[in-house]
């Protein structure tokens, strides 16, 4: 880089908490914001944590009623959204806590912009449609990955047509992040280590971004480091690994939420919404074509990326060409990947990949990849990936 | 970032960026003060309505809010209002505080007249609706007052206005029956009252169904009641009603009361005139026989004039001297006879004029009898007067 991005940027935050109990506010801050009862969101696996009580007891020592909504799956649907929704205003709610991961803090999103805005979650698919804030949202999450904590997305699945669609609007940045590492050690590791994939992408394709900035540029960068640094195949079960991933989802949050994202992303949100696949995952098997087609664009970055993840790039000057497939090695590593399956292994067809560009090129994101693909990019990404 | 022209992706990440136009941070500033404006709107409404509202907590009955109409109308002010129990100026009909637990016993919204106590009028009266509500955890009562002062005059001046048209119509001797287009009464009068009791030998109900009134009394045998009913125009009948030996004679005059072009009311005038025929009849009886000395009269005249004109020939031929000393006492037979021909000319007329108002009988001889012990049994007039 020969000098700093100067171009127009902004920078929005929620207020967060971090450090051990942090969970434990959450009673507080619903008193803080005067709420009277608030919707409790959460899915049944986090139904079942010890570590839940402390959130609850908050709540109801600060003398805050609440109402609990659990049916949260994985990829949250429009239909759980207006569920969830509807119990908010039938049961009086005014505020919402979301204890859980990328889904659980997504589908709390979807409910408060249906509570406040009213209508169908699906009218608001798109960016900046949401025109009032929605109720105070407490956030607790339960991985480090996602973000949905401290970012302006939320990813909504409608199941009937296999797909995922964002909701953006800095009106979805959450109020206030509890970020405590005690329930990421009740994770189950495919989602422990799913996430922290998840983290890892967001910080690269927010660093690498053509939206982002000097202040994004230093989030992204220090989190892939801390990723690296504490990254191991059973980091949440080590308070201090996991601690250090989790502040590295948020560095990797406040960039790409800022900053944007990029193809992996919209390449993942294809994927997802046709396979229900988790999404960490799906960034990760796309990755490598993807840092390919960009490298050109922003080869200070992506060399700076592989300096971090200890690929010698003075020393031992690598052709570009050979990053991507060392870094993905090296991800591979870090994550305990054995192999890297091709779409073909996961249910993809070839049928299937004029549907997947379609999508990729439908899907916000792609706007701030670093290169702006074409469909037959994307086709050729895809046939390759299979 | 390259310009607008050249990218496709310029507006789109643009508003990734929060650079679009609604791109902001959440904040409830801008939806609170649009809420704020909308209830200061509505603030504005509520103090210019011409009606007293006041917010009221429960049960402890504190006024916690009140429009500016309550404190201008009440001519007092607000520190003298807020945070004062409602019982202090609202009172209900007798005078008595109002008990907002009373109150609320009878329901969730309910209507009173009440009073409210007013600086500059004393006690204005009101009609006070006043509905609990649950706001939170606490119970309000929102209480609006309207003054009825000018509704209150206006219904004075009805009551006066309908005690007179009542005391006319109880002032009236003929019956007044008023009915609805199916033939139930609205409103009837003491004279019919008194007729009804007669006529059927039993006390009045509330509500009568003509048709059955016209039944008991026997008026229903004549076509002409269904046809006076039936018809949409004004117009009259004439009716015997017979009580064992006894018969009144009773003119039924119906007036309708057309509303929009809709017959909704009737009003039915009953008017007793057995008296009235028995004297026609009596008085037909009384011009029949003058007539009948009157003819008799006129050939009494014929019967003078010939042999007066004969005497007067005969001593004028025999006597020429007494003819001229009788010729006065004869002219003046003559003159007598001629005005007693004028007379007869002139009552001529009288007797067509009987003969066209008198030539039908409403009684028939034979009911005369019938109809002068009705006038004798109800004193309808001087019995004294009357003897067939
Ligand atoms: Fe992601």
């Amino acid at each position: 880089m020969t000098g700093y991005n100067r171009a127009l940027r902004k920078f929005v935050s929620p207020e967060f908490i971090t450090g051990d109990g942090a969970r434990e506010f959450a009673g507080r801050y619903s008193l803080n914001f005067n709420l009277k009862k608030v919707l409790f969101v959460t899915d049944p696996n986090i139904e079942k944590c010890s570590w839940l009580s402390h959130v609850i007891d908050s709540i109801t020592d600060n003398g805050v009623e609440y109402e609990v909504f659990s049916s949260v799956t994985e990829n949250p649907s429009v239909d759980e959204v207006m569920e969830g929704a509807d119990v908010f205003s039938t049961t009086g709610c005014d505020g919402i806590i979301a204890a859980g991961g990328g889904s659980v803090l997504d589908c709390a999103k979807g409910i408060g912009i249906v509570a406040e805005n009213g209508g169908h979650i699906s009218g608001y698919i798109g960016l900046d449609l949401i025109k009032n804030p929605m109720p105070p949202l407490i956030c607790v999450p339960s991985t480090a990955g996602s973000s949905a904590d401290v970012s302006q997305y939320a990813v909504i699945s409608d199941r009937s047509r296999r797909t995922k669609r964002l909701i953006v609007s800095k009106s979805l940045v959450p109020d206030v992040s509890l970020l405590d590492p005690v329930p990421l050690s009740t994770l189950p590791r495919e989602v422990a280590v799913n996430s922290a994939m998840d983290a890892l992408i967001h910080a690269i394709e927010g660093y690498c971004s053509n939206g982002s900035s000097p202040v994004t540029d230093t989030f992204g960068l220090n989190s892939v480091e801390m990723i690296i640094r504490n990254m191991s195949p059973g980091y949440w079960k080590d308070p201090e690994r996991s601690f250090g991933i989790m502040i590295a989802s948020l560095y990797a949050g406040l960039c790409f939420s800022n900053a944007g994202l990029g193809l992996i992303h919209s390449m993942s949100h294809a994927l997802g919404g046709l396979t229900g696949m988790n999404h960490g995952y799906s960034s990760f098997l796309v990755a490598r074509e993807v840092l390919e087609f960009n490298m050109d664009a922003h080869l200070v970055k992506y060399r700076t990326i592989a300096l971090k993840f200890g690929i010698d790039c003075k020393e031992k000057r690598y052709e570009n060409s050979e990053l991507p497939g060392l870094i993905n090695e090296k991800i591979m590593d870090i994550f305990g990947y054995e192999e890297r399956p091709g779409l073909a292994d996961v249910g993809i067809l070839e049928d299937d990949v004029p549907e997947l560009v379609q999508r990729t090129m439908e899907d916000p994101c792609i706007a701030t990849n670093p290169r702006l693909p074409v469909a037959e990019d994307i086709k050729k990404m895809y046939l390759d990936l299979l | 970032m390259k310009d607008a022209e050249n990218d496709p992706y310029y507006e789109l990440r643009k508003k990734l960026l929060g650079l679009g136009d609604s791109s902001f941070r959440k904040t409830y500033y801008p939806v609170l003060r649009h809420k704020q404006m909308e209830l200061e709107r509505f603030r504005i409404i509520l103090d210019h309505i011409n009606d007293i509202v006041f917010l009221i907590s429960y049960p402890d009955g504190i006024i916690v809010d009140y429009n500016l109409r309550a404190i201008e109308k009440l001519g007092l002010k607000p520190h003298e209002v807020i945070s004062r129990e409602i019982s202090a100026f609202l009172f209900d009909d007798l005078g008595k505080p109002v008990s907002l637990k009373a109150m609320k016993d009878k329901g969730e919204r309910i209507l009173i007249r009440a009073e409210i106590a007013c600086r500059s009028c004393g006690k204005m009266p009101v009609e006070a609706d006043l509905s609990f509500t649950k706001y939170g955890d606490e119970i309000y009562c929102a209480i609006v007052c309207r003054d009825i002062t000018e509704r209150i005059q206006m219904e004075r001046l009805i009551l006066d206005s309908e005690s007179q048209y009542r005391t006319t119509i109880e002032a009236i001797t003929d019956g007044i029956l008023v009915i609805n287009s199916s033939g139930r009464s609205i409103i009837y009068n003491e004279a019919f009252r008194d007729m009804y009791i007669r006529f059927t030998g039993e006390e009045i109900p509330e509500k009568i169904d003509v048709s059955d009134f016209f039944k008991q009394t026997g008026l229903s045998e004549s076509g002409d009641i269904h046809a006076l009913m039936d018809s949409m125009d004004s117009g009259e009948i004439i009716g015997k009603v017979l009580l064992d030996d006894k018969m009144a004679v009773i003119e039924i005059k119906k007036i309708p009361i057309i509303h929009e072009f809709r017959h909704e009311q009737s009003v039915l005038i009953i008017r007793d005139i057995t008296l009235n025929s028995v004297l026609d009849e009596l008085r037909k009886d009384v011009l029949y026989q003058l007539n009948r000395n009157m003819e008799q009269f006129a050939i009494l005249n014929d019967e003078i004039r010939n042999p007066l004109q004969a005497l007067s020939g005969t001593v004028e031929l025999k006597n020429p001297a007494l003819a001229g000393e009788i010729q006065p006492f004869i002219n003046e037979i003559n003159m007598i006879v001629r005005r007693l021909d004028i007379g007869w000319l002139e009552s001529e007329k009288v007797r067509s004029m009987i003969k066209r108002h008198y030539g039908v009988s409403v009684l028939e001889k034979d009911e005369i009898r019938d109809a002068v012990h009705y006038i004798r049994e109800f004193r309808l007039g001087d019995e004294n007067t009357i003897n067939p």
